[in-house]
């Protein structure tokens, strides 16, 4: 399950005083999150921009009971602190971490699922819900208020959307980014569900990715939603060869023509709108919605 | 990242499984030692290159009718053959300019036939652990792993499955739990014994690989050391160095772009607009000066690139950022490829500004489209 936060979700960010987390955490403070507790690896500091920092995962989920999680951390430990995390049962875990280990992604997953925990990441900018609440490195500055929501993979095809989106003069409700790595935690399905019936969004523009099979789920959900509200879906990599992909016995199936089209036939059977051009997604969300 | 024959099998020689004596050799004469210290009374020789089908390859200076596996009867005929294939290129299907042979494997002769390939690889389309099993015939069974184990009760199943008994189901079973210790130890994407023969000393590997996952070298210093031994991968190496990802494709336009997501989509409309990309430089959503300059030059040193396009959106990262290492690359800009900039998000006002300050022959586009053209008719205009 997936809840849309608020200005009231208390968030935690761990790795607060490193460089990366200090800076974003800044940004979200000043957006209006509710960041309850930071933790950092230097056991000497206790406060940082007034919020409380502790030494480990458990002592500040017992002592401020916080509903997100963000992980600012380095490829190497980005398992650990996810793990810590994970293990202390915080609902949503999202990691930030670029470049993480593939096996160290594949323990990730596996532990995330076994404990219910909602893991979005690794190389996931985070969670904007706009006007209320930051969660990640998401520069939200660049976001309008309005009633597109965008799911997506990669970060930096979001922020184009949303600038194609407000040249149309149209705004966003809710961002999720899931992260570009070529596993990630969550699928779109939860996200999707709950955008699906949030009632401050009125479109919802899913950038998916090449790789995996995430948008066929997409297609399945939408098909047996009510289907009120426009989905228009985008996948990068569309006149990519087969040159790209590494031969391996028994992945014939893995050419990416054929797994373009599987997903837009898919997708628009399910009365999914499928954009063609990068360069149209803007126009295509403002048509579906005049 | 995938290594050479003699490295893959330098590393399941240290694992145990059952491989031929062989050994690598870098000059002729070199490799006639290395059959005579093999001994027999019959070689194969291999050439070493990246990628597979070596068999039905045939080499670009084509005196003889040699392929990348040839076979020899005396180890002057091994020295022969390497001498023909050293410093030549193997025209393998996967890229039209062919590889590089610098190295050959001298291996003994082997007399059996081919059983069974095992594949065992992080499936990004089921984003779950997959073991493959194929027998003669090619006939394949697939197992999914979704705890990422090979439990002791699998490792039955399968083996019942392929109906071994006695002697040869422990083979079986031994070769299987190599290739799980293989595929952890080295974290990799994916390991195959491809293919694996039956011979008179049982089951024998005869050739392999192994795929690495470029994220997990940094705590393999020994795989990370094969990658600098390969000259052949020179840019691949520079653009691991410097923290971005070079991928080589095979039109005439260079694409620099940050993030993965943007990269794909830029490929997409220059291919749907005409035109072709020569490589993408995905330089991540926040490079650094030193990684943008890096990939800028790298993109300009490409004989292929007849112009280069720079698609940049700042997020959390700022387009004067990027701008500075685009001009701090200002030397090798002068060499006269048009270099389009399409650039928009944080400070990308100021980003524009250096650029039409610097006087550098730019060309600084508006839009995504907009640059997508322009891009293509000025490479129109050089080639």
């Amino acid at each position: 399950m997936f809840k849309l936060p608020t200005s009231k979700t208390p968030i935690l960010y761990q790795g607060i005083t490193t460089e990366m987390g200090a800076a974003h955490v800044e940004l979200a403070l000043a957006y209006g999150s509710h960041i309850v507790a930071g933790i950092s690896r230097d056991k000497s500091i206790k406060e940082y921009q007034g919020i409380p920092v502790f030494g480990s995962v458990r002592e500040a989920v017992r002592k401020t009971h916080p509903m997100i999680s963000v992980v600012f951390s380095t490829p190497a430990r980005a398992l650990q602190d996810v793990e810590e995390a994970i293990r202390s049962k915080i609902p949503i875990v999202i990691c930030t971490t670029e470049h993480v280990p593939l096996h160290d992604i594949l323990k990730m997953m596996l532990m995330a699922q076994k404990n219910g925990v909602l893991l979005i990441g690794p190389s996931s900018p985070g969670i904007v819900r706009v006007g209320e609440c930051l969660a990640g490195s998401i520069p939200a500055h660049l976001f309008p208020k309005g009633n597109v929501a965008i799911i997506g993979r990669s970060s930096s095809l979001i922020y184009e959307a949303v600038q194609q989106l407000a040249a149309e003069k149209l705004g966003i409700s809710t961002c999720v980014s899931l992260g570009a790595s070529q596993l990630v935690g969550t699928s779109f399905g939860p996200v999707l569900e709950t955008l699906l019936s949030d009632k401050e969004t009125k479109a919802v523009l899913l950038i998916g990715q090449l790789t995996g099979q995430l948008e066929l789920e997409v297609a399945e959900i939408y098909h047996h939603s009510r289907r009120k509200k426009p989905l228009i879906v985008y996948i990068p990599g569309q006149t990519l060869s087969g040159s790209l992909h590494i031969p391996l016995l028994g992945t014939d199936s893995a050419n990416p023509e054929k797994i373009i089209v599987q997903k837009k036939l898919a997708l628009e059977k399910a009365g999914c709108t499928w954009i063609t051009k990068v360069s149209e997604l803007g126009q295509t969300v403002a048509s579906k919605l005049r | 990242m995938i290594i050479k024959e003699y490295q893959v099998k330098r590393l399941f020689k240290k694992e145990g499984v059952p491989i031929l004596k062989g050994g690598v050799a870098y000059m002729p004469d070199e490799a006639a030692r290395v059959a005579q210290s093999v001994g027999g009374n019959a070689w194969v020789v291999k050439a070493q290159v990246t990628t597979d089908r070596r068999s039905i390859s045939h080499f670009k200076n084509r005196d003889t009718d040699l392929t990348g596996i040839c076979w020899a009867n005396t180890p002057k005929m091994v020295a022969a053959i390497a001498d023909q294939m050293l410093g030549n290129r193997l025209m393998t299907p996967d890229i039209s300019i062919g590889h590089e042979v610098k190295q050959v494997y001298v291996e003994e002769a082997c007399f059996g036939q081919s059983e069974y390939r095992l594949s065992l690889r992080v499936d990004f389309l089921s984003q779950t652990l997959v073991l493959s099993v194929y027998t003669a015939g090619n006939i394949m069974r697939q197992y999914e792993l979704p705890e990422f184990k090979l439990t002791p009760a699998r490792i039955k199943t399968i083996i019942q499955h392929l109906g071994l008994k006695g002697e040869k189901a422990i083979e079986m079973q031994s070769l299987l739990k190599h290739l799980m210790n293989l595929f952890k130890t080295y974290e990799a994407v994916a390991v195959e014994f491809d293919p694996v023969w039956e011979t008179a000393q049982g089951l024998v590997v005869l050739d392999g690989r192994i795929i690495f996952n470029d994220n997990t070298l940094f705590r393999l210093p020994e795989i990370a050391a094969f990658k600098e031994l390969e000259s052949g991968l020179e840019r691949e190496f520079i653009a691991h160095k410097y923290q971005f990802r070079y991928t080589k494709l095979k039109g005439n336009i260079a694409c620099l772009v940050n993030g993965i997501g943007l990269s794909q989509a830029t490929i997409d409309l220059i291919q749907q607009s005409g035109g072709k990309v020569a490589c993408l430089l995905d330089m991540g959503t926040e490079p650094s000066k030193d990684t943008v300059a890096r990939a800028l030059k790298l993109a300009l040193s490409d004989p292929d690139v007849d112009g280069v396009f720079v698609n940049l959106f700042g997020g959390t990262t700022r387009c004067d950022i990027i701008v500075q290492g685009l001009l701090s690359a200002a030397g090798e800009i002068l060499a006269g490829l048009p270099i389009v900039v399409r650039m928009d998000g944080t400070n990308a006002n100021i980003g524009r500004r250096l650029l039409f300050e610097s006087r550098l022959p730019f060309t600084v586009v508006q839009s995504m489209t907009e640059g997508v053209d322009s891009i293509i008719h000025q490479v129109k205009g050089v080639s």
